[in-house]
């Protein structure tokens, strides 16, 4: 083992460590931040006769999803990375049977006019499948690349069948609707394409593909977040120029709506300021922000502990970004490597698409904030995903 | 060479993730630390102005120029609005209650800049606090205010068919409702259904007793829940247990109380036509209640608290500066004691006479203050709905009459005053009079009398020769000055102003029926004692007093109304003339009837005539019977007027009027403090408290019989409370010795002991749950407090 080799070795350890710290911090923060943004949403909304006025339920749940999620981490910590690719294709074939049954089965749960989650038979246990598909995509597109690398320039056998895979998984997650998760599996999936060495001007087709599904399938309420995003002038052209006549006015009141949950984010955010109001201190979260303890969880926290909360939070994100890349970096083969780099790419995108719909920089998404949002399945599979990032970063040595 | 390959791709891809994320964090940093998008203060910018506008902005303000400034860009700021300095010289917050607005004023680059100041997280709302109780000048409550529930339905839309079909079937029957009536609620589609509003507790116990029994019935986690309180030991963590899965039932049918105010009138018919009453909404409607409705409700304020996002207020104790707890309270010049005797006879008398209508007007002719004001027939504003307007109205200053006999002491204060006749000058009455065809006939032929007999036998003939020597004007302004056809100005709505014709319109009978007091001339019985209090008062004309004071709830004066004078009518001397011809009316003449031993009383009955509304002529058996009458005539006291309107059988005021009025004045003369000087004989002074007490007004004695020898004798006090037996026993001079708390439960001496000054009555009280028909359950109504006055 040359000098380098060994700096490199304890790097990773020290990586590894340093993931799992900063992966439970962020748990941590969540739990602090779930419990101050769900708890008058819980004490006020949750009706059933003998539990109402539960402040800590929402609180309660995430925590037995964690206890799971921490079984889980472990274990996935200590399965052999390569195992997952053993059996990548008969995973995906699985996936894509669970994202139908959501869709198209009875155990689909529909709630707010999406169906995201699946109901297990005979257990009254919910999840969502997304969360577990983007992790089965991941593993198998990292699979494929690394095993046809040879092949990988070709377009019939190379790029082909990935962008089917990937196309199936994308366009069921699409319908269930979840826009936002989709758009995060294109990302992710897109970034491991370059790195893979698909070449560029078949990307552009798949990037053109995508959008012009994209533009098919966008539905009204979806087309109007992109469009509240942009200044009031710009969204009114911009509704002119898409709608018929007599559906402008219409559309502009519910952009408008749009851009009112968008301000109170900028509102709460802006009323933190540097040091913020104080734990639980937060007026937005008294209903004037949407979802306060799912998608707006980041929004409380800019509110209650200023530019130091979300400040730290960000950090620390960009601090699992940096040991995740030195995961895929140290790596010794280029599954690893890949699905180091997926996985690391598929929490860090997800937190800052959340945290770019938050300043308004992004239109709303859906997309929950890793960790800190409140969200069990959501928790679990990430939770993971970091066990096998872990797994990738311990396997370092043994080559 | 490929390993390194996906490697660089690798770092080029994470350097472009790395830059996104520090512009979110440029982003973050912009949004937190650089700017201030959302500042509530300025969150409209409305308007500038000139800097020098600021110069009172700083002791906190507003001065004119710059509530102009504000009017001409359309921004009323109304007197009264706040100013609070944030930044001294810099930026200042005016806060305007009355319109719930709130402005920002910057001085920003050599201008005053003006923003709207709109907080999302705030909220106007209007205070509901309870209103003011009315008191008598001795404190009696006449109208408090105490705590009801009303029963509400929450979102009755996400009530399933079958919930609603059951709430219907358990519902109806405790709110005598029909299914369909309620199935007409349930399908509204609102948030908050009121279903039935201040409802009386007993029903508040049903209601919670059914839901309970019905959500039982329905789901089985209640039922076993039910069952685990079965086994419960102890009596209290039964009952509280109970009452915790009552009110988880009443959730679960959504269903939920409110407290709501009413008013109660714990004396129920007493004084009920001087205070009146308020609809549902606590709307002051008739009476006092109508006319200091804003009084009683108090200031109307607006406050600015916390609400959420879905716009329910936020209301932390003692954080937002709650306004007074209730609205202001009012002091009466009424008397309770003296209110309830006038009820008691002016009832009576109706009764026995059959008359429709009546009213006994008692006041201080010195101050005008209004003593008793009783109204038959009477009504409970506790159900006012079950009484027609006709039974609500306060006769005594809307209903105009003509005055018939008793307005010939004005005619005689005219005559004498302008010296047209003497006391003493001779007149022949044939027993008509005849004027311009026209022929006025009188009781019976007086033949030869003096201008005093004249008035003291009501001669209409002599009275009318008298008046005859002055000229229209001088009678009409005499009228006038007397306060005819005018308002009186008293402090209840809807008073009517009475009827003098003009005399330009006048006809040659004109002048001699308004000389006694028909045709011309109609007044309300206010106005008439308002008038003849003049000759009482030494010629000074009062305005009539109500309400003594508004107190607020700490018992402070908020303002007090003093006697008014309104005009010298007469000069004193002319007064105590006509007082002296009015003295002989009750000695001598008609008002035999009224004499009081042991005091001089001045009076004057009245029979007037009524117009048949059909035929608009005289009616031959339709008449207004009365008495005026005021004592001691040297230096009155009181002041007392009796309208009985249409009595049957006998109808001259002498007869039905004047006895009433000796009644009363009796009744009352001790608690005013009279008999103590002038003991009176043993002959007049029965009275006859089994007449009285055998009406059916379910009121308890308010004073103390009288044997026959003037002693006082004692009354069952059992259920009274300690201040009604303390004001029951004050007139009388004795030792009162009060124990415990409550109501009277035993008494000594006992009840028909006759009653010694110096006597020592002992009453134990205990405490009660005074149980009021059709009110529900109040703890110890009365509770002792010191006078508010």
């Amino acid at each position: 083992m040359t000098y380098s080799q060994s700096l490199a070795r304890d790097n990773t350890i020290q990586s590894t460590r340093l993931l799992a710290l900063i992966t439970f911090t962020l748990v941590f923060i969540g739990l602090i931040m779930i419990y101050s943004a769900s708890a008058i949403v819980a004490w006020k909304d949750y009706d059933q006769l003998l539990f109402r006025g539960d402040s800590s339920f929402y609180l309660r749940h995430q925590f037995y999803w964690l206890l799971g999620g921490i079984a889980a981490f472990i274990l996935a910590s200590m399965v052999p990375y390569r195992e997952f690719q053993r059996w990548s294709f008969i995973w995906l074939g699985i996936g894509i049977i669970i994202l139908i049954l959501t869709k198209f089965s009875p155990w689909g749960v529909e709630i707010n006019n999406s169906q995201r989650w699946l109901a297990i038979p005979w257990t009254g246990f919910a999840f969502q499948p997304a969360e577990m598909v983007k992790l089965i995509l991941i593993v198998f597109v990292a699979d494929f690349i690394s095993r046809k690398q040879n092949v990988i320039k070709e377009f019939k056998r190379g790029l082909l069948p990935l962008l089917i895979a990937i196309g199936t998984v994308m366009f069921l997650v699409l319908i269930q609707p979840h826009l936002g998760m989709t758009i995060l599996l294109g990302l992710v999936t897109l970034l491991l394409l370059i790195i893979g060495g698909v070449r560029v001007k078949y990307l552009f087709g798949f990037i053109a593909a995508g959008l012009l599904i994209g533009a098919l399938v966008i539905r009204d309420y979806q087309l109007e977040r992109f469009l509240a995003v942009l200044s009031p002038d710009l969204s009114r052209k911009a509704v002119v120029l898409l709608y018929s006549p007599e559906e402008v006015e219409e559309a502009m009141k519910s952009v408008e709506k749009k851009r009112y949950h968008l301000n109170q984010f900028l509102l709460a955010l802006g009323s933190g300021g540097v040091l913020g109001r104080g734990p639980g201190e937060s007026q937005q979260k008294m209903f004037f922000l949407p979802a306060p303890h799912t998608d707006s969880v980041f929004a409380i926290l800019g509110e209650e502990h200023g530019f130091l909360g979300t400040g730290i939070v960000l950090s620390l994100f960009l601090l699992l970004f940096w040991t995740g890349i030195k995961i895929a970096l140290n790596s010794k083969d280029m599954f690893g490597s890949l699905l180091a780099f997926g996985l690391t790419a598929l929490i860090v995108i997800q937190a800052g698409i959340n945290m770019a719909v938050t300043t308004g920089s992004l239109p709303t998404t859906g997309l929950p904030l890793p960790f800190i949002s409140y969200g069990g399945s959501s928790l679990f599979f990430t939770l993971i995903g970091v066990g096998m990032l872990l797994n990738i970063g311990k396997t370092v040595d043994r080559i | 060479m490929l390993a390194v390959d996906y490697k660089k791709r690798v770092i080029r891809a994470s350097a472009v993730l790395f830059i996104f994320y520090l512009l979110l964090l440029l982003r973050l940093y912009h949004l937190q630390i650089s700017q201030k998008k959302f500042d509530p203060e300025k969150s409209k910018y409305l308007f500038s102005t000139e800097i020098n506008l600021q110069r009172n902005l700083n002791d906190g303000n507003v001065s004119e120029d710059l509530r102009q400034v504000f009017k001409d860009n359309g921004y009323l700021l109304l007197p009264g609005a706040a100013v609070k300095v944030k930044e001294e010289n810099k930026k200042w917050i005016i806060t305007d209650k009355k319109n719930v607005r709130e402005y920002t004023v910057i001085k920003e680059e050599s201008a005053l800049k003006i923003y709207e100041f709109k907080d999302q997280h705030k909220k106007w709302i209007k205070v509901t606090r309870p209103r003011g109780n009315i008191y008598d000048r001795h404190g009696e409550k006449f109208a408090v205010t105490i705590e009801a529930k009303s029963l509400y339905l929450k979102e009755p839309s996400k009530l399933s068919l079958s919930k609603k079909y059951q709430l219907g079937r358990w519902l109806s029957p405790i709110l005598d409702k029909t299914p369909a009536q309620i199935e007409d609620i349930l399908n509204k589609n609102t948030p908050h259904v009121p279903l039935a509003r201040k409802i009386d507790p007993i029903k508040v116990a049903a209601i919670e007793a059914e839901a309970l029994k019905a959500a039982i019935d329905k789901s089985e986690a209640v039922r076993s829940e039910a069952i685990k309180i079965e086994t419960i030991k102890s009596e209290a963590e039964k009952a509280e247990a109970v009452k915790t899965l009552a009110d988880k039932a009443m959730e679960s049918w959504q269903l939920y109380f409110g407290k709501e105010y009413k008013r109660f009138y714990p004396k129920r018919e007493l004084a009920s036509h001087v205070v009146g009453f308020v609809d549902l909404d606590n709307k002051g409607q008739e009476g006092i209640e109508g006319c200091f409705d804003s009084v009683l409700a108090g200031p109307c304020e607006n406050i600015n608290v916390d609400k959420d996002g879905r716009g329910t207020s936020i209301l932390i104790d003692g954080e937002q500066g709650l306004p007074p707890p209730q609205g202001y309270n009012l002091v009466l010049t009424i008397d309770e004691i003296i209110q309830y005797a006038a009820e008691i006879d002016i009832s009576a008398a109706c009764r026995q006479h059959e008359a429709p209508r009546g009213t006994i007007i008692v006041m201080k002719p010195k101050t005008g203050e209004i003593l008793a004001m009783a109204v038959y027939p009477l009504f409970n504003p506790n159900s006012y709905s079950e009484y027609n307007s006709q039974q609500r109205r306060n006769i005594t200053i809307t209903d105009p009459f003509e005055p018939g006999s008793t307005f010939k002491t004005i005619t005689t204060a005219a005559v004498l005053g302008k010296k047209v006749v003497d006391e003493k000058e001779g007149f022949y009455c044939p027993g008509y009079i005849e004027i311009a065809g026209r022929r006025i006939a009188c009781h019976h032929k007086h033949e030869n009398l003096t201008f005093r007999e004249a008035i003291e036998e009501s001669c209409n003939v002599a009275v009318i020769t008298a008046a005859l020597r002055l000229t229209p004007e001088e009678f009409y302004t005499t009228a006038r000055d007397f306060g005819f056809c005018t308002k009186t100005g008293i402090q209840l709505p809807a008073e009517s102003s009475g009827r003098l014709i003009k005399p330009r319109r006048w006809s040659k009978t004109s002048l001699p029926t308004l000389a006694i007091g028909q045709g011309m001339v109609s007044t309300t019985p206010l106005q008439l004692i308002t008038a003849i209090s003049v000759l009482a008062n030494g010629g000074k004309l009062m305005k009539p007093l109500l309400v003594k004071k508004v107190i607020d709830f700490k018992g402070e004066v908020v303002k007090e109304y003093q006697p008014e004078v309104v005009r010298q009518v007469i000069s004193p001397s002319l007064a105590f003339r006509v007082t002296d011809i009015l003295k002989g009316v009750v000695e001598r003449g008609t008002g035999k009837g009224a004499t009081i031993e042991g005091y001089s009383v001045a009076g004057k009955t009245g029979t007037a005539q009524k117009v048949d509304p059909e035929t608009g002529r005289y009616s031959k058996d339709k008449f207004v019977a009365s008495f005026i009458g005021y004592l001691p005539a040297d230096d009155p006291r009181i002041i007392m007027l009796v309208v009985i309107d249409e009595p049957k059988g006998v109808s001259w005021g002498s007869k039905v009027a004047a006895p009433v009025f000796k009644r009363l004045a009796y009744r009352i003369l001790p608690h005013i403090g009279l008999f103590g000087q002038q003991v009176p004989s043993t002959e007049s002074s029965s009275i006859d408290i089994s007449e009285s007490s055998s009406i059916d007004i379910p009121i308890y004695p308010r004073c103390l019989p009288l044997r026959e020898d003037g002693l006082p004798i004692m009354v069952d006090l059992t259920g009274l409370t300690m201040r009604e037996v303390w004001r029951l026993c004050l007139p009388y001079k004795l030792e009162m010795e009060l124990n415990g708390s409550g109501v009277a439960d035993s008494q000594l001496p006992l009840p028909d002991t006759p009653l010694y000054p110096g006597t020592v009555v002992r009453v134990s009280f205990k405490s009660p749950l005074l149980v009021i028909p059709n009110e529900g359950i109040i703890c110890d109504s009365y509770p002792i407090e010191p006078y508010p006055n």
